[in-house]
């Protein structure tokens, strides 16, 4: 054991004296994402993106209290509210805030009827993402105004589908965040008015002032989900720690951590291509002429690559945060607080990333052999996994840097439920790491 | 004597790509005795590295054994392992380390540990005279540097046999006396046995106790260096460069009918000639190189040159004694270089 781990230790210390080595496994991932984030993030308010193209369908059936889907509706598509009872609530640039900038500088929002049609509009192109109101959203967000039916009914979750493309992920995180920070008011508003019903149906005689009241003294509750009015912004509104963040926080967080698995698949192979060097330069053949066996040999090199990746991500992970923090001058951690899910996805990747690694390594007869089959297999888990800022639909899920970034952001998003993207990444890394040493171990030979 | 190193029928037989077999070793069998400087010599192709590499344990015989202080490097490796010090003909270190990051690493290997470890490196570094650049890296060092490093990598397990793969080649005069120095001073202070493997003729005759030659996979000659010799019955050279004669055929006739002189050889060298057109043409050279074999050459070196003195001009006389150069150019027809 002492052997393997001073292999390992020396295969570790080679790759953290080579500054040429660091700076292409932590800064270029880290300038790349930073680039990103900030060209898509607004960050810094320097560089701002244009209006998102978004086909909004609603089709909600509305309600006893009106049609809260078209209130959705309009919001993101800039349009005045209806209120049944008096004209609209007008959206005054006047009365809105000056910091806050309206929706239609972010969204290209265009109405349309048909579901098929908005989201065939997404796979053409012709929109980023489609935002989808169900029929039921009013049933669902509002509650009954019957006090029996409000103590048997829950508050149930809203159904709005924001379809995207996964040539537009980075567009479509916007959207489902705007979608979001919409929304949420209305679930908050409609958790108070169920408080506020069955504080009122307490008092017997307030419950027949409620009964008899007109119908359209609640449709008023629709303004009050005006953006103009401040209570509607992509500032915050938090639900979750998703909408807490910010489109560059967002940005670093899938597109940096795509990176950072990016580019520690090429610190595999290159890491284990070191093998090579040592056969040329006879260290090899010195190594296996002393009493140390070919199986120590091929387990220090694994493990040295292991370490070298881990650290690799994790230092990627860290320093990602760091900016994350520059940019809002506070602390922030971009990665949650569940620290064991966290180490737990990190050591998973790892060995899905050394298991590709290995397997290259293993497959290719030559260093040059392994690195264009290397490059090859990188550049392919990269276009399908997302690490250039699009995914290719269920494709995606062929690659390691999808179920990764996915887990890094449930994590991120405050949910810890990336058992899925363990089990993935660990049957795949145990996989390939079983073929891939299996193969390796004929390079370990003179 | 003690041997140190037995070979039993060692044989490596490689598979082509079309399955057809090459017998690179071919039921090596030879000994070689504790503390003796034994140095192997064949042409490239030979079976030289393939039967090193065996009895080093880097390979696996296809059949027969080789056996290191007694153990089997087959049944025993581990333990014969330890016993053996590596010094490839290649700088087999990492030059992103320093030289004593190396000696560190490869220590280890041979599980040296703690004070232990120390006490072995300061002992090589020493021996090797390598204190002032010890904490330097690999790859700032010359050739000659690298070299010892190199070497001191291979002493760190105290090994009783140490093979050393060409470790002159490539540095300078002064650290190849050195070195050479060095592989005395491991035999007659270390006891240790030396495996020694060179391309240079001088080399070989000045260190080694005994020689083996291989050749074809087979160890076709083994002795002390005045054994070969004798073996192929080798005698004096004496090699006379002259004026080109105008009668070579009488000259050649005197020379030959000489009752010590076993051969007579003569050559001329043929110059090239281009014009301006690139046409050719040949033409013979001014001089001409009668080489003359006998059996004690000195002796009848005098005789020789009245001979030659009476026909012709002499430019210059050498008298050769068979070499190992000879001995190797008898049994295999070629050079070692070749």
């Amino acid at each position: 054991m002492e052997k393997i781990l001073t292999i390992a230790w020396k295969e570790l210390y080679t790759v953290s004296t080579d500054r040429v080595l660091l700076l292409f496994m932590l800064g270029t991932p880290l300038a790349i994402s930073l680039i990103i984030g900030l060209a898509f993030g607004s960050s810094g308010g320097e560089l701002t993106i244009g209006a998102i193209s978004v086909a909004v369908v609603n089709l909600d059936q509305g309600g006893g209290e009106g049609n809260l889907g078209e209130t959705v509706a309009s919001i993101l598509l800039s349009e005045p509210i209806a209120r049944s009872n008096e004209a609209t609530c007008q959206l005054s640039s006047e009365s809105a805030p000056a910091e806050i900038r309206p929706l239609s500088s972010f969204l290209n929002a265009k109405r349309l009827d048909d579901p098929e049609l908005a989201r065939a509009g997404v796979d053409d192109g012709i929109y980023a993402a489609a935002v989808i109101i169900p029929a039921d959203f009013t049933s669902k967000v509002n509650p009954p105004r019957d006090p029996s039916l409000l103590e048997q009914t829950q508050l149930e979750k809203t159904q709005v589908e924001v379809y995207g493309s996964g040539a537009t992920a980075i567009s479509v995180t916007i959207v489902r965040s705007i979608a979001e920070t919409v929304i949420q008011p209305f679930v908050t508003a409609s958790a108070a008015i169920r408080g506020t019903v069955q504080t009122i149906f307490a008092n017997p005689l307030n419950a027949i002032k409620f009964m008899s009241a007109d119908e359209s003294a609640f449709a008023g509750f629709a303004c009050a989900y005006n953006p103009n009015l401040g209570n509607i912004s992509l500032e915050r509104q938090a639900l979750n720690d998703v909408q807490a963040r910010s489109a560059f926080e967002q940005i670093l967080i899938r597109f940096g951590s795509a990176q950072a698995v990016f580019f520690s698949l090429f610190t595999a192979w290159t890491g284990l291509q070191s093998v090579y060097r040592d056969r040329n330069t006879w260290v090899l053949q010195r190594l296996l002429s002393s009493p140390t066996s070919r199986q120590s040999i091929l387990a220090g090199k694994l493990l040295g690559v292991q370490w070298i990746i881990v650290l690799q991500i994790l230092l990627l992970l860290v320093f990602l945060s760091i900016i994350a923090s520059i940019s809002n001058g506070a602390f922030t951690f971009l990665w949650g607080n569940n620290w064991l899910a966290l180490v737990m996805l990190l050591l998973s990747v790892s060995l899905a990333v050394s298991g590709v690694g290995v397997f290259v390594v293993g497959l290719a007869r030559t260093p040059e052999q392994a690195t264009l089959l290397g490059t090859m297999v990188n550049m392919g888990l990269a276009l399908l996994g997302g690490a250039f800022g699009f995914r290719l639909g269920e494709f995606s899920k062929l690659s390691l840097i999808f179920w990764a970034v996915d887990g890094f952001e449930s994590l991120s998003s405050g949910d810890a439920a990336i058992e899925l993207n363990l089990l993935v990444l660990l049957v795949q890394g145990l996989i390939l790491f079983s073929v891939g040493s299996w193969l390796f171990n004929r390079r370990v030979q003179v | 004597m003690e041997t140190m190193v037995e070979t039993k029928g060692l044989r490596k037989t490689f598979m082509r790509k079309d399955s057809t077999p090459i017998h690179a070793v071919k039921a090596v069998s030879f000994s070689i005795y504790r503390g003796e400087i034994f140095s192997l010599l064949g042409p490239n192709g030979a079976g030289k590295t393939t039967t090193i590499s065996m009895i080093s344990g880097l390979i696996e015989p296809s059949e027969g054994d080789a056996f290191i202080g007694g153990y089997s490097i087959r049944q025993q490796a581990r333990q014969a392992k330890q016993l053996i010090g590596v010094v490839p003909q290649e700088i087999a270190l990492y030059p992103e380390l320093t030289a004593r990051q190396n000696l560190w690493f490869f220590g280890r290997m041979y599980s040296l540990r703690g004070k232990e470890l120390k006490m072995r490196m300061d002992e090589v570094i020493e021996f090797m005279d390598l204190e002032e650049r010890q904490h330097d890296r690999i790859d700032t060092f010359s050739g000659g540097m690298k070299r010892r490093v190199n070497i001191a990598a291979g002493l760190l397990n105290r090994p009783q046999l140490i093979y050393m793969d060409e470790p002159t080649a490539g540095v300078d005069p002064q650290n190849r006396r050195r070195i050479l120095d060095t592989v005395f001073r491991l035999r007659d202070e270390y006891q240790m046995t030396v495996l020694y493997t060179t391309h240079l003729m001088e080399e070989a005759e000045e260190l080694s106790d005994r020689i083996g030659i291989i050749d074809h996979g087979e160890i076709i000659a083994l002795g002390t260096q005045a054994e070969l010799t004798e073996r192929i019955g080798a005698e004096d050279r004496l090699v006379i460069e002259v004026k080109r004669p105008s009668d070579e055929q009488t000259l050649l006739d005197a020379l030959r009918a000489h009752p010590q002189a076993s051969k007579v050889e003569y050559q001329v060298d043929h110059l090239k000639d281009i014009d301006r057109r690139g046409g050719s043409a040949v033409t013979p050279a001014e001089e001409a190189v009668l080489t003359v074999y006998c059996q004690n050459g000195r002796k009848l070196l005098a005789e020789v040159l009245n001979i030659i003195e009476q026909q012709v001009e002499i430019s210059s006389i050498e008298v050769r004694q068979p070499d190992l150069e000879a001995v190797f150019l008898n049994l295999t027809g070629r050079a070692l270089r070749d």
